[in-house]
């Protein structure tokens, strides 16, 4: 199966590739996983006190289009509000990476990492 | 042989009890049986439709044979039968602590190549592999005989992982096996 342009350049120079403290109170993390092909991801948001998220970083341990999938929504992050960041929705993700229906579930990892890392911050701002 | 295969499950195909720790050895005998049973050639001389049905039966007891063979497969395969699904794949959540800690070890086999002796670390992770698999396995045995089979369900998509990082640590010794030689 080949893979499209836009996956192969997130692919081959991934952007937002690294690790935020998971302690501080301003990150939050979201470790998501997909049982059936054995991807990790991890997606970690820091927010500023107005609520936008400043930095977005991943870490994905999956398939092409796994990691583009994590990269592109770093990207599509920074600068949103959590609210807004919460809306970006597994077909925007499919749709932007021409990603075939076997590998939509990518997308959907990548969905469930934004709403993981979300909850995280927001969980760490009740708490 | 009769039709009713059809209307049974794997397990029964294999006369065992429904549970984790069949013998396989058993099923691997009985597959063989079961397999002459229906071979093609011992319908030369029959219908067309008793040639169908003979093929089907073979392509169904190929099917019961590695399902119950895989443990993920059969694991699966018992849950299955008690109504979950096995096969979603938009249901990512999963224990953080457990894909953390997948993810460290995904960390620690790309890193292997740069320690003085790569081989033997990686000896030392597939032990490790083999414990947490037999660890899981145990678990799932224990928590399908008393039907928690929510948490059965966890332990077989854990399962799964260990699974994926086992064969990435596989295909590493084997390409720096190669590079050895």
């Amino acid at each position: 199966m080949a893979y499209s342009e836009k996956v192969m350049d997130h692919y081959e120079n991934p952007r937002n590739v690294g690790t935020l403290d998971k302690d501080a109170a301003n990150v939050g993390t979201g470790m998501v996983g997909a049982p059936a092909c054995g991807d990790v991801m991890r997606l970690q948001i820091q927010v500023s006190d107005d609520g936008i998220i400043e930095n977005a970083v991943f870490k994905t341990y999956g398939c092409g289009s796994a990691i583009a999938s994590s990269s592109l929504v770093t990207e599509w992050m920074k600068g949103k509000t959590l609210e807004e960041a919460k809306k970006i929705k597994n077909l925007d993700i499919a749709e932007e990476l021409a990603l075939p229906p076997v590998k939509v579930h990518c997308s959907v990892l990548a969905e469930d990492a934004i709403s993981a890392a979300v909850e995280d911050y927001l969980k760490k701002r009740a708490g | 042989m009769s039709v009713d295969l059809f209307n049974k499950s794997y397990f029964d195909i294999f006369n065992v009890p429904l549970s984790y720790d069949i013998d396989l050895n058993k099923v691997g005998e009985i597959y063989l049986k079961l397999q002459k049973s229906v071979h093609p050639d011992r319908y030369a001389n029959s219908g067309d439709q008793e040639k169908r049905i003979a093929m089907q039966q073979t392509s169904l007891i190929n099917q019961a044979f590695y399902t119950l063979k895989d443990p993920v497969s059969r694991a699966q395969y018992m849950l299955k039968l008690k109504g979950l699904d096995m096969d979603s794949e938009t249901d990512t959540t999963m224990d953080a602590e457990f894909l953390m800690e997948q993810m460290e070890f995904r960390e620690s086999i790309m890193e292997v190549q740069d320690k003085s002796d790569p081989l033997s670390e990686l000896d030392s992770m597939l032990a490790v592999l083999g414990k947490k698999m037999d660890g899981l396995s145990k678990d799932f045995t224990n928590l399908f005989v008393n039907a928690s089979y929510d948490a059965a369900r966890e332990a077989v998509r854990k399962m799964q992982f260990i699974i994926k990082a086992k064969k990435e640590v596989n295909e590493l010794s084997e390409k720096l096996e190669d590079e050895l030689m």
